[in-house]
């Protein structure tokens, strides 16, 4: 059965010293498991605080309805949502000194599931996934995201995404400072993730991550809200002409 | 004495009379101390010879251990003045224990430690027990001997530990402090050359709770050529009226031609309110130097790290711990002692974890 994501009237405003700045003003939209939604927009056009609001980072403060399965969010913490089954890959994965990749991630399917995996099966299991994601199985070892190039920070999120199997992740421009073929390993195991059973929505600048991750549907997002929707040649038509064109037919 | 002296580069007044130093309270030194918790100690005193010294479970009789420096602040002069009890340990080749308690009323010993030359050892030493305390510490590692001393400082009591380490020609000594959960601690570590080539470690963890207060003063003078020191002392601050201060000084001295040494001071504040102070110094009298630098930091929460690792399910209070201890983990790896690690991992289960919500 496929996951409902529901996002109604959702608002969202950042502290600054002249007071509140709402940056979200009233996104709609929903999404099945089964689908993959790209979203794309200008630089500063409110993207990924959408993706940061969803998880209900302290920056922002929120209104509106997030509901999953029916289930309202609005109140949940990141580790409620997260539960839940909410996924956040970020643009720029933090770096946690002193914390093995391996024991953060058992920490977390713990959290996450209730239940850790066994301890002696564990490591064949995590270098199962990180072989699938060409990642140097070492890595297991090294603190989280500590001294990872872009590259390898990036290939680590798409690992926790394949490890913790959630029900929609977001991925906040995962595909941004990837080479060629990082793009393409990144690409399979979002596909993989997807094949599972993930709804994915992805926010990107490019098209170029189209070519092996196929969108269902394609949300241009302007000034803080979705402005346009359409289907793949969405994309392709932004790389084409810009926004400044399409938004401008709109305007 | 007077040709140690001369090694470790003292600056300032040194002195065996407790009055040719300032009055502590307009002394420099002395600015973040709350004098008024070890009021006693600022006083003439007459030791309670209730400390007692163990080796490997068996009582250290007296005996005539020396002391390497002259004293260089009040307190120190002062109860060197008084002091009566001294104790000395041959360190054995391999693995030892030494305990050193006071369950008493305030005391002050001296105990010195001495590695021949050549020889590899290990010292895991604690400092225990209620009762007040002075102790001096003197380690002396001959030519090309490898120490490793581990210091537990734990215990009620308050203590002030004046702790000096001689290393000698080739020697590689690794010092290692661990002082968590103190009411009142002053431990002033000094380490200095007496040979070329010689190597000095000085690692240090402080975890202050409630309304204790640790200062640590890290001293090592490159008096000779060519050695090597690194300092790395890591803290955490725990309630809102914790406190600690960290005071680090490399000094590198006319005749410390192709020095090395580095000293690195972090500390994280987990309740608003705690204080945290860190100063490291750095003199330098020697331009021909291989290098010379420092780094110092005090911080809070990363709400960033805790968000990352909130988002994937772990809860706020589990996110905090494992920062935590992910903050002191490269330490501990670094002192390499088992028992440091795991006194560590006993005083987090005792205090029931850092997550900043503890007053």
């Amino acid at each position: 059965m496929a996951h409902r994501l529901e996002v109604r009237d959702f608002k969202s405003s950042v502290q600054t010293k002249e007071g509140p700045k709402e940056i979200l003003k009233g996104v709609n939209f929903e999404a099945l498991s089964s689908e993959i939604h790209v979203l794309m927009g200008p630089n500063g056009s409110g993207k990924s605080t959408l993706a940061y609001s969803l998880m209900d980072h302290p920056d922002y403060s929120t209104s509106g309805s997030v509901k999953l399965d029916g289930k309202e969010m609005d109140l949940m913490t990141p580790d409620e949502r997260a539960k839940e089954g909410l996924f956040l890959g970020m643009q720029y994965p933090v770096e946690v000194p002193g914390v093995p990749l391996t024991n953060f991630l058992r920490t977390s399917l713990k959290a996450l599931k209730g239940e850790a995996p066994a301890l002696r099966s564990w490591p064949a299991i995590l270098k199962g996934y990180m072989e699938r994601l060409k990642i140097d199985p070492q890595f297991a070892y090294r603190n989280v995201n500590e001294g990872f190039s872009g590259g390898e920070k990036k290939r680590a999120e798409i690992l926790q995404l394949e490890v913790l199997k959630p029900k929609f992740a977001i991925l906040d421009e995962i595909d941004s400072g990837l080479d060629v073929d990082a793009l393409k390993i990144v690409s399979e195991g979002i596909c993989r993730s997807h094949e599972e059973g993930c709804g994915i929505i992805l926010i990107t600048h490019y098209a170029r991550i189209l070519k092996y991750v196929k969108p269902d549907l394609v949300h241009l997002f302007y000034k803080g809200r979705i402005a346009m929707s359409g289907g793949k040649d969405l994309a392709y038509k932004i790389e084409e002409e810009g926004y400044d064109d399409i938004l401008g037919s709109l305007l | 004495m007077k040709e140690y002296d001369a090694l470790s580069e003292p600056e300032g007044i040194s002195s065996f009379d407790p009055e040719a130093f300032k009055d502590l309270k307009k002394s420099e030194e002395w600015k973040y101390d709350p004098i008024g918790k070890v009021e006693e100690f600022l006083q003439p005193f007459q030791p309670s010879n209730c400390a007692c010294v163990l080796l490997n479970g068996s009582l250290v009789p007296e005996g005539d251990g020396q002391k390497l420096l002259t004293p260089k602040d009040k307190v120190e002069a002062q109860a060197f003045s008084v002091l009566k009890r001294r104790f000395h340990v041959e360190i054995p080749e391999g693995d030892c224990r030494i305990e050193v308690k006071n369950e008493g009323k305030e005391d002050c010993i001296l105990l010195s430690l001495h590695a021949k030359a050549d020889q590899t050892s290990s010292v895991l030493l604690t400092f225990d027990g209620k009762g007040k305390a002075i102790y001096f510490l003197e380690v002396e590692a001959e030519n090309e001997s490898c120490v490793s001393i581990t210091v537990l400082c734990r215990g009620e009591g308050e203590k002030f530990v004046y702790d000096t380490t001689r290393i000698s020609s080739m020697a590689k000594v690794k010092r290692n402090l661990l002082c968590l959960g103190a009411k009142f601690t002053r431990y002033a570590s000094r380490a200095f050359f007496s040979g070329p080539h010689g190597e000095a470690e000085m690692n240090g963890i402080y975890f202050i709770n409630g309304d204790g207060f640790a200062e640590t003063r890290v001293r090592v003078a490159h008096g000779l050529p060519d050695c090597r020191s690194r300092v790395s002392y890591r803290g955490a601050l725990l309630g809102s009226k914790a406190k600690s201060a960290w005071v680090g000084e490399s000094i590198i001295g006319k005749d410390g031609k192709g020095s090395d040494s580095y000293e690195l001071n972090k500390n994280f504040v987990l309740t608003p309110g705690a204080k945290s102070f860190s100063e490291p110094q750095l003199e330098i009298k020697n331009g021909d130097i291989l290098a010379a630098g420092h780094s110092s930091s005090v911080g809070y929460f990363d709400p960033n790290q805790i968000f990352y690792l909130r988002s994937r399910g772990i809860e706020e209070k589990e996110a905090k711990e494992m920062v935590v201890s992910g903050f002191f983990e490269e330490l501990l790896s670094q002192m390499g002692s088992d028992e440091a690690k795991e006194e560590f991992e006993q005083f987090c289960k005792r205090t029931g974890g850092f997550n900043g919500s503890q007053a």
